[in-house]
């Protein structure tokens, strides 16, 4: 099962609505990390994958990105399928 | 100068000794002037300099001298208010000056610390200021904790041998094409240019002015734009005329400040960016033309055009020009214009020549002024609103400061909290050392137009010429590489995590400086230090103080003295990586660095095809985030037949001669190999020069 990125920040009105999915992902056995885009750990990060607006999302599988939303949030569906849940 | 003591004679002793003074006479032995150059520079009381004062005379009487220098009795007082634990004054008392030896190497032997700068009488001249200004700025300007990580190699405060001045700055051609050659102090006044002949002379001589009152570089912005309205109906012949004598004047200016020619930025472009699309244009004489500078497109294009077929011929002896830099903006609107294809092919022909193209990438309808090494100043919003009165566009960074990043993780041991602790301090050294020079300048300012800095204060609209609510602080940074190698075992480009603890370490950087301009109302960005002599000053610093560990870190030949730490975020500069996997890697950085930065393609003798290097500049644009990007050849002059070949060679190919010289680009510019540092010369022994890449980049191209 691919790993989801969630990069968010705390000025952003779309992030609480992203983390709240993040959460659901993690209910449903997604492994999900969080980085805060204010953090040098978070900013490093989103620099690595050309991050620019939040909220965003990264699908990783082997540590490939296999998909991304760049200020948006994905539907649940559109995760699942891209991981073949 | 040497001091002078007072002329008072009362308390005058009968010791038979002559005193030779700065003023450049001899005179007799007078101890009260001893006394009163104390009373006037330090805070002791009459009687302890009266004290200090016998002292000394006690000490030349039982030497049995007859004839002493007056900065010889300057240092035994100073001996003696160490012996009397008087060290402020001391302090105060202090003489600044260099050693006859020292000053006798200078005059013989070329400094190497800024290759720019060739050997000759302005030259010396401006070596021994700069030696003094220094001392001052350490004693002076900078409280004792920031001189001491300065000298202890912390941190690096850029050109402290011009303390009284800013660091770099963008320009407009608008305010001199607005309000004519206008300067303080200046003998004759000139109205706007009516000719653009001599708009250019206006435009060399306000350089020189500039170049008189900042460190740096100076930067013009959109100049085939702003020259546009002078050239409509002027003939090929007469523009590509104009377009040498604006390079020629420029590129032989060294006969200005210490013999330096003026490290000339050109911001060209091939559309009227869309910022200045809608501006009234200033036409001859100062007079608006009643059009938009949009209107004017053709005319900068074809000056444009001009200029780079100058660069193409280079100088009189086929050399690249050095300065001044043509830096050519690559905007979307950039592929959307007409005549762009011809246009790419034209300057990456110049590139592949010559070298000279700066290629700076403005994504998003991001706009900036580039200058220097790779400083840029990004507009935000409030400079937009500036753009719609050009003459107002004059950006400057008011000093530099450098952190030693390497020395952080030597420091830290391996321990991650440590680092970032000490990263934490480094900074807010520089932060301090910021307000520091700007408490200075501030000084400088306020005396007006009857001070040092009467140019920056000049008011023709509205506002002083510098203004210092809009200035940039600049932190800077050096060997990256080497601090990521050090704390994690690996090279930036040996492994993803590597990368990532660099990417962390900038970022950390670039948050800091958010933070501390929010806090101090004054704004601090993240530069790429071109780090010329510092990435040398730090390597053998860290070498006596940090040995053995830096031994195996600090790169190049030890043995020869040859160290240096990568530049900047750069990747190991001798690392085989090809080109565009170094511009991706090296441009993941690019955007946390708000004030500039640059990765270099060093090409050494290869001549690529222009079509492979335009297809290569159209990939970095999509598919990077690079900021801005040069292709480095080297050349070989022959100092006996003038002659130039591709490649550096210890022999002339033509004549045999052994009197060569060789020519490439040390930092941000091209400068001859004989002035450059021994770190440089390190660091070019190690540059890996994608032998054949860009043939194979061709037929891909070809192929595809």
């Amino acid at each position: 099962m691919g790993r989801v990125k969630i990069f968010l920040s705390s000025s952003c009105p779309k992030c609480p609505s992203a983390k709240r999915f993040g959460l659901l992902l993690q209910q449903k056995g997604f492994q999900v990390d969080y980085f805060d885009i204010e953090s040098a750990e978070g900013l490093a990060e989103a620099t690595f994958y050309s991050v620019k607006a939040v909220p965003a999302f990264l699908v990783e599988e082997d540590e490939r990105v296999i998909g991304k939303w760049i200020g948006e949030i994905p539907s649940l569906k559109e995760i699942e399928n891209l991981c073949g849940a | 100068m040497l001091f002078a003591y007072s002329e008072k004679k009362e308390d005058v002793t009968d010791v038979a000794l002559f005193v030779r003074t700065s003023e450049e006479v001899l005179e007799g032995w007078d101890r009260e002037k001893i006394v009163s150059a104390l009373l006037r520079e330090t805070f002791i009381d009459p009687d302890t300099a009266r004290k200090i004062s016998l002292e000394v005379e006690d000490l030349i009487r039982k030497a049995g001298i007859t004839v002493i220098t007056s900065s010889l009795i300057r240092e035994l007082v100073n001996a003696k208010l160490i012996e009397n634990g008087l060290e402020k004054a001391r302090r105060q008392h202090t003489r600044l000056g260099m050693p006859l030896y020292d000053v006798e190497q200078l005059i013989l032997h070329p400094n190497k610390e800024n290759a720019n700068v060739p050997h000759g009488p302005e030259a010396t001249n401006l070596t021994l200021a700069e030696a003094i200004k220094k001392e001052y700025a350490l004693l002076s300007v900078f409280s004792q904790e920031v001189a001491d990580a300065h000298l202890r190699g912390d941190i690096h405060l850029h050109d402290l041998g011009f303390i009284d001045r800013p660091y770099c700055s963008g320009q407009s051609l608008e305010y001199i094409k607005k309000f004519g050659l206008n300067l303080p102090n200046a003998i004759s006044i000139a109205k706007p240019a009516k000719h653009p002949e001599v708009l250019l002379a206006h435009m060399v001589k306000f350089a020189a002015a500039l170049q008189s009152h900042f460190a740096g570089a100076i930067g013009w912005d959109a100049v085939n734009v702003f020259f546009a309205p002078y050239l409509v109906g002027m003939p090929d012949r007469e523009l590509k005329q104009l377009a040498q004598m604006l390079i020629f004047e420029f590129s032989q200016q060294a006969v200005a400040r210490g013999g330096q020619a003026i490290f000339t930025d050109l911001n060209l472009y091939w559309e009227v960016p869309k910022h200045f699309r809608d501006v009234e244009a200033i036409g001859p004489g100062g007079e608006f033309t009643g059009k938009k500078y949009g209107d004017y497109q053709k005319e900068a294009q074809r000056f444009v055009k001009a200029l780079f077929e100058v660069y193409m011929e280079g100088d009189g002896a086929g050399r690249p020009f050095f300065f001044p830099k043509p830096l050519v903006h690559i905007t979307e609107d950039f592929f959307n214009t007409e005549g762009h294809e011809e246009f790419l092919e034209l300057i990456c022909e110049v590139a592949a020549e010559k070298g000279n193209t700066y290629f700076v990438f403005d994504r998003g309808g991001q706009a900036k002024i580039s200058e220097c090494c790779r400083l840029s100043f990004k507009l935000n919003e409030m400079d937009l609103e500036d753009a719609k009165k050009p003459w107002k566009m004059r950006y400057c960074a008011l000093q530099n400061v450098s952190l030693n990043l390497p020395r952080i993780a030597y420091l830290s041991q391996g321990d991650t909290t440590k680092l970032f602790s000490l990263l934490g301090q480094f900074f807010e050294l520089a932060v301090q050392a910021h307000q520091e020079k700007r408490a200075f300048i501030e000084r400088l300012l306020s005396l007006g137009e009857k001070g040092p800095l009467a140019l920056l204060c000049m008011d023709q609209d509205g506002e002083p010429y510098l203004r210092m609510k809009r200035v940039t602080y600049l932190i800077g940074m050096v060997g990256l590489n080497e601090m990521v190698k050090i704390h994690t075992g690996r090279e930036l480009h040996e492994s993803k995590e590597a990368l990532k603890f660099g990417l962390k370490v900038i970022a950390h950087l670039k948050l800091l400086c958010e933070k501390m301009s929010e806090k101090l109302g004054m704004r601090f960005v993240l530069e790429q230090t071109p780090a010329e002599s510092t990435a040398y000053r730090f390597a053998r610093l860290d070498l006596r103080y940090h040995s053995p560990l830096a031994l195996h870190m600090v790169k190049g030949n030890v043995a020869k003295g040859e160290v240096y730490y990568t530049n900047s975020t750069h990747l190991n500069v001798s690392a085989p990586i090809n080109p565009i996997e170094r511009v991706q890697l090296e441009g993941m950085f690019h955007p946390l660095i708000e004030a500039g930065s640059i990765t270099h393609i060093w090409l050494g003798e290869a001549r690529p095809n222009a079509s492979s290097l335009a297809n290569f500049v159209r990939k970095v644009f999509k598919l990077t985030e690079n900021d801005q990007i040069a292709f480095s050849p080297e050349f070989t002059t022959c100092l006996e037949c003038k002659r130039t070949v591709r490649g550096l060679r210890e022999k002339c190919p033509y004549c045999g001669s052994e009197e060569v010289e060789g020519i490439t680009r040390i930092t941000g510019y091209f400068s001859k190999i004989s002035q450059w540092n021994k770190g440089k010369l390190g660091e070019l022994k190690d540059r890996f020069r994608n032998p054949g890449f860009f043939e194979a980049e061709k037929m891909e191209v070809q192929g595809a």
